[in-house]
């Protein structure tokens, strides 16, 4: 993991952590810390200035856990050459 | 103020779903099904001044509300100026008028329509009081626009531009490079090959899965006018709690469990296990676009198989939680796509696809300070779906919101949705463990025991007291009229008691089986009075059965002894003669009064297993139904009932024995026969008879004779009819109007529970439906409907018909093992002895409570009337050594509905499929003897291996058509010009190829209807009549021919 890959995994934690109100861990239901599709949105804008960044709905839906969140996020901050 | 804007008249694209809601938008009659209406309630401080710049500003970051659309070879949209002044409406009224002027203004927004080539798609009204304490914002915008979510974002964009601190002119920009962006993403991800892919996929289980359909009644409207009416489900915060708890414990989100419990409520009332719903998926695709307002959804079906007996928190785990992540990751898959590849019926008005929908709405909870307080949608009169559930999260909790349409769920019915709703909801928080069935609760025990009031009570105890009551009380009244005998009450006591009295010299005693082979009705009548008197137990034996079958009936019912003038296999025989030549002297002694227990008569009906089955009636039903009856058909002394049924239908009971307890006159049919309906209207007119009871089949052959004759039948009163779904034309609804003096009295029972439940057709219930209710109990009968999950079925649910209370037969004789498996003990009654007769017939109640008939869940069929189960069929076929499996199937609808059987032949053999069916002919009575037999390779069977009979109906279906489509170019056998026509027309009624012209039609599938039809024809082709009974005594075309070259001969 390189020092950007950290940063990033630092930010995703905290603006997770200021979402979610109950302990939780990376195994954690989305739906067992009250994290609905609508905050997860808000989550990812919090981490994305950039208006046109797309989300996939398929790739969202398939994000479960605290985990897979946090993965799905990376994914979003990974600089864009690399998404296309 | 004035926005300066670079877009004007700027040219963006639509999305696919846009696209697909403008044509929905263009079919559907109600042009303002898509306005989307919504209420903000504000802070009444605030000034309406700076409302209406706040507004300007809304509409000028918010380009979606600055769209107009432009239809065409290429719609699209074209972005608007902002403009200098929002389209405000100031209305001011006074504290106590303040609600019904908002009610006003709601119908009036959300009923007009907005003129699509105009923008702004939003108009808005401030309703205030003059006295400052109410303020309140009302919006319609229209759905191409705007989706449930931007209305967060609308109300947001308010409270900013109201607190000062929109930047309008740097937001503005931003806006609308990211609706661009959007657009631009929306087009780029449906046309890839992954939504191809997905839509695909989700049409082929589309196509799998049967419709759900909510009331599915028959004659359902196929289309509406889309007038809907919503009401609330409000939670309390203590269940909204739980069911929030429920959501974590089980790590779902609100929307799977919403799912679930809408999926299983829809899968009850719509008697389905698998159920389609629809859904909006929001499609935004930037993150930009959150701020927008905009249509951005896809709608995008559910498809939840519903396990009744799995535990309802698995169910949620593993089958909707997988089903709605499926449908979120589809949200780029527009409506329409999915709608090309399903290719669905689009004879309906309605959304091809789904029917109902559920919709997780946005929370647009207002900000803390601002000035909106409360923010709610609300419904404008319209439904778009058949239901829709709306769910809402609030402060207070979940609030749910019902909206159906008016025409297809009426206000009952979406009361018996909502209570299961509400029911599932409730027991799904406090158990979420059990079955999902067992979420659901009896519904409608109250229904099962309503019955039609009429009642008349004897003082007698049993049916032979109160003959002999009416007897005495009119000795001289005729009781029975044939042609060439009139037989008075105080002769047929004579005769009865005569017969009694050599009954019991013969051994008859109380439960000793009798057999009828009586071939008048005076006959008949004392038998069953001698039979009755003696407490004993008629059999009525029809000598057109095969031999075997009186044989097998005559020894399954343990009879002995029969009274007629032809003998039955070893069974000793009394002629009517000998019957009433006994000393009349020593019948003083009134009889034991016979117990509501005893037997009263035993009919067979046809067998699934290959033999038919003995009901064992006894006294008590039918002691409620004559007291029905009396009161029901107003039976008294003036009564001239006609004697129509075989002896061998239960129905001759209701014509026999109801007449003699009321003092009436029983009036025989004969001589006309049976089928010939004209001779039959003549018998009603010249006997003046005042009730007929026909079978179902015989009443448009009756109607058009009447017609045709000019018969007004001033006598008749009462026309009933039975036996199968009586389906009403428009020349059985003009006879009877023509004739408001006559009362169509539809009934429906079982054998095993005589006729039980009724539906009155007379100048006060019009218009007749054609599809006629099988109706209300009679008194003292309960008709429990139980539906998919096993409970009392609410009112439009389709369910099982179990029949209680006053009419359950005593059983199956001597077949303990059938009775147990279809009387069984009634779970509903107080009474723990009490039983009730599982029918094995689909029914529902519709919103009034009156039950209609919907079909068999089983194998029975009714051909022209007559119960057959197409396992005795079966069974027939499948004893020729040749056949190695025969299946039964019934095609065709109404009078064209026959019987065909399918066999696949012995390994190696190859029988002639005309000798098959002659095996069968020999064994079975002539209305089991199917039409046509076709010899199949192999018997194509269902998914769940069962076979599919559906396949082969249609099979012969097109058999019969193929056959009639070739018939044009088939040969005649005859030289004889009126054979060859006469074999034309035979050919075409019968939808047959070809005809043999001298061998019995009957065999061909001919029937009294057809022959009627034919008769009708040949009178305006040939200028000849030619007897219907002529018809039958040589049923071939030979013979008609004969007929009418001497009839035209004679003329």
């Amino acid at each position: 993991m390189n020092h950007a890959d950290e940063m990033a995994d630092g930010e995703i934690s905290s603006v997770i952590s200021r979402h979610i109100r109950a302990s939780f861990d990376d195994n954690s239901l989305l739906a067992e810390v009250g994290l609905h599709s609508l905050s997860v949105l808000r989550i990812a804008s919090e981490l994305i200035t950039d208006p046109d960044q797309e989300i996939d709905p398929t790739g969202l839906a398939a994000v479960h856990t605290v985990g897979e969140l946090r993965q799905w996020l990376r994914g979003l901050l990974a600089p864009k050459e690399n998404l296309r | 103020m004035t926005v300066a804007s670079q877009a004007a008249t700027a040219t963006l694209p639509l999305t696919a779903a846009q696209k697909g809601l403008l044509v929905v938008h263009r079919t559907v009659p109600v042009p303002h099904l898509y306005n989307v209406l919504a209420e903000l309630e504000l802070d009444p401080a605030f000034a309406p001044a700076d409302l209406a710049t706040a507004l300007t500003d809304v509409l000028a970051v918010q380009p979606a509300l600055r769209l107009a659309i432009r239809e065409g070879a290429d719609p699209h949209a074209v972005l608007g100026d902002a403009p200098s002044d929002a389209p405000l409406h100031h209305i001011t009224t006074t504290a106590t008028e303040f609600d019904r002027r908002r009610t006003e203004l709601l119908a009036e927004l959300g009923g007009t329509a907005f003129d699509l080539t105009r923008s702004p798609l939003l108009r808005t009204a401030l309703l205030r009081t003059a006295d400052g304490t109410r303020s309140t914002l009302l919006l319609v915008v229209h759905h191409l626009v705007f989706d449930g979510f931007s209305l967060r974002q609308f109300v947001r964009d308010l409270t900013a531009a109201v607190k000062g601190v929109l930047d309008v002119e740097t937001v503005r920009t931003a806006r609308e490079r990211a609706l661009r962006r959007e657009l631009d993403a929306q087009l780029q991800s449906a046309g890839d090959d992954e939504t191809e892919r997905v839509a695909k996929a989700l049409a082929d289980r589309l196509r799998a899965t049967a419709a759900t359909v909510l009331n599915p009644r028959p004659n359902r409207p196929v289309t509406t006018g889309f007038t809907g009416t919503r009401r609330e489900i409000r939670l309390t915060s203590r269940q909204s709690a739980g069911l929030d708890r429920l959501c974590a414990t089980l790590g779902v989100s609100p929307f799977v469990l919403f799912s679930a419990a809408y999926a299983a409520v829809l899968a009850r009332h719509s008697s389905n296990t698998a159920v389609v719903f629809g859904s909006p998926v929001m499609a935004r695709r930037t993150l930009g676009s959150f701020d927008l307002c905009g249509f951005f959804v896809n709608t995008l079906p559910l498809i939840v198989d519903v396990p009744w007996d799995a535990p309802f928190d698995v169910f949620v785990k593993e089958t909707v939680q997988a089903e709605a992540g499926r449908a979120r990751a589809a949200a780029a898959v527009s409506f329409d796509r999915i709608v090309r590849h399903v290719d669905p019926d689009r004879t309906t008005n309605r959304n091809p696809v789904f029917s109902c929908m559920l919709a997780l709405q946005d929370a647009a909870e207002a900000e803390a300070g601002s000035v909106v307080r409360r923010v709610r949608e609300h419904g404008n009169g319209t439904a778009k779906f058949d239901l829709w559930l709306g769910v809402t999260p609030g402060p207070e909790g979940w609030s749910l919101e019902l909206e159906s349409d008016r025409e297809l769920l009426p206000e009952p019915l979406v009361d018996a949705l909502a209570a299961s709703l509400r029911t599932v909801l409730d027991r799904t928080v406090a158990q979420p463990g059990q079955t999902v069935a067992d979420l659901f609760v009896d519904t409608s025990p109250e229904d099962s025991h309503a019955h039609d009031g009429f009642r008349r009570r004897l003082p007698q105890p049993d049916l032979y007291s109160a003959v002999r009551a009416a007897a005495k009380a009119r000795p001289g009244q005729v009781a029975v009229e044939e042609d060439d005998c009139r037989l008075t009450y105080a002769e047929l006591d004579r005769l009865a008691t005569a017969g009694a009295v050599t009954l019991a010299a013969r051994g008859v005693a109380r439960g000793t089986v009798v057999g009828l082979t009586t071939t008048t009705l005076v006959d008949t009548t004392v038998t069953v009075l001698a039979v009755l008197a003696c407490g004993a137990v008629f059999l009525p034996l029809d000598l057109g059965l095969p031999a075997d079958r009186l044989m097998y009936m005559t020894g399954k019912a343990d009879c002995r002894l029969v009274v007629g003038d032809v003998p039955v296999g070893g069974v000793d025989l009394l002629t009517p003669a000998e019957l009433t030549a006994g000393p009349q002297g020593m019948a003083s002694d009134e009889p034991a009064a016979a117990k509501a227990s005893d037997g009263v008569y035993i009919m067979f009906t046809s067998g699934s297993t290959g033999r038919p089955k003995g009901v064992l009636m006894n006294s008590g039903p039918l002691m409620n139904l004559t007291e029905w009856q009396l009161d029901a058909l107003d039976m008294d002394e003036h009564t001239r009932f006609l004697q129509y049924a075989p002896l061998g239908f239960d129905v001759s009971f209701q014509e026999i024995l109801p007449t003699l307890i009321a003092g009436g006159t029983l009036v025989s049919r004969e001589p006309a026969d049976r089928r010939d309906l004209p001779a039959v209207v003549e018998r009603v007119r010249a006997h003046r008879v005042t009730h007929v009871y026909l079978p179902v089949a015989a009443l448009p052959a009756f109607v058009r004779a009447a017609l045709d004759a000019g018969d007004e039948l001033p006598h008749l009163s009462y026309v009933c009819v039975s036996g199968e779904q009586l389906l009403i034309d428009d020349r059985v609804r003009r006879f009877f109007a023509d004739r408001p003096h006559l009362c169509l009295v539809n009934l429906y029972g079982p054998t095993e529970t005589h006729a039980v439940t009724t539906h009155r057709l007379s100048i006060d219930n019009r218009p007749w439906p054609s599809h006629v209710p099988i109706g209300r109990p009679i008194s003292d009968v309960a008709a429990h409907v139980v539906d998919t999950t096993g409970h009392l079925a609410p009112r439009g649910v389709p369910g099982e018909l179990y029949l209680a209370g006053a009419c359950p037969a005593l059983g199956y004789v001597n077949d303990p093992a059938r009775t147990t498996e279809r009387f069984l003990p009634d779970p509903y009654a107080d009474d723990a002895r009490a039983r009730m007769y599982r029918t094995g017939d689909q029914v529902m109640r519709d919103e009034s409570g009156v039950l209609l008939f919907l079909g068999r869940d089983d194998d029975q069929v009714k051909i022209r009337g007559y119960r057959v189960e197409l396992g005795e069929l079966e069974s027939a076929a499948a004893s020729h050594p040749d056949v190695r499996l025969a299946v039964g199937v019934v095609h065709g609808e109404g009078h064209e509905r026959r019987l065909a059987l399918f066999f696949r032949p012995e390994d190696g053999r190859s029988p002639d499929p005309d000798g098959i069916r002659r095996h069968v002919a020999a064994a079975l009575p002539s209305y089991m003897v199917p039409a046509r037999v076709f010899p199949v390779d192999a018997v194509p069977t269902t998914r769940n291996g069962k076979v599919d009979r559906a396949a082969l109906a249609a099979q012969a279906q097109r058999a019969l058509t193929d056959d009639a489509r070739s018939a044009s170019a088939a040969t005649t056998t005859t030289d004889d010009p009126l054979v060859a026509a006469l074999q034309q027309m035979w050919a075409n009624l019968l939808g047959l190829a070809e005809v043999p012209v001298d061998r019995s039609l009957l065999e061909y599938g001919a029937h009294s209807l057809t022959v009627m039809a034919a008769g009708a024809r040949i009178e305006e082709e040939h200028g000849v009549q030619i007897p219907i009974l002529d018809f039958f005594r040589d049923p071939t075309i030979q013979a008609q021919a004969a007929w009418i070259t001497t009839l035209r001969e004679d003329a």
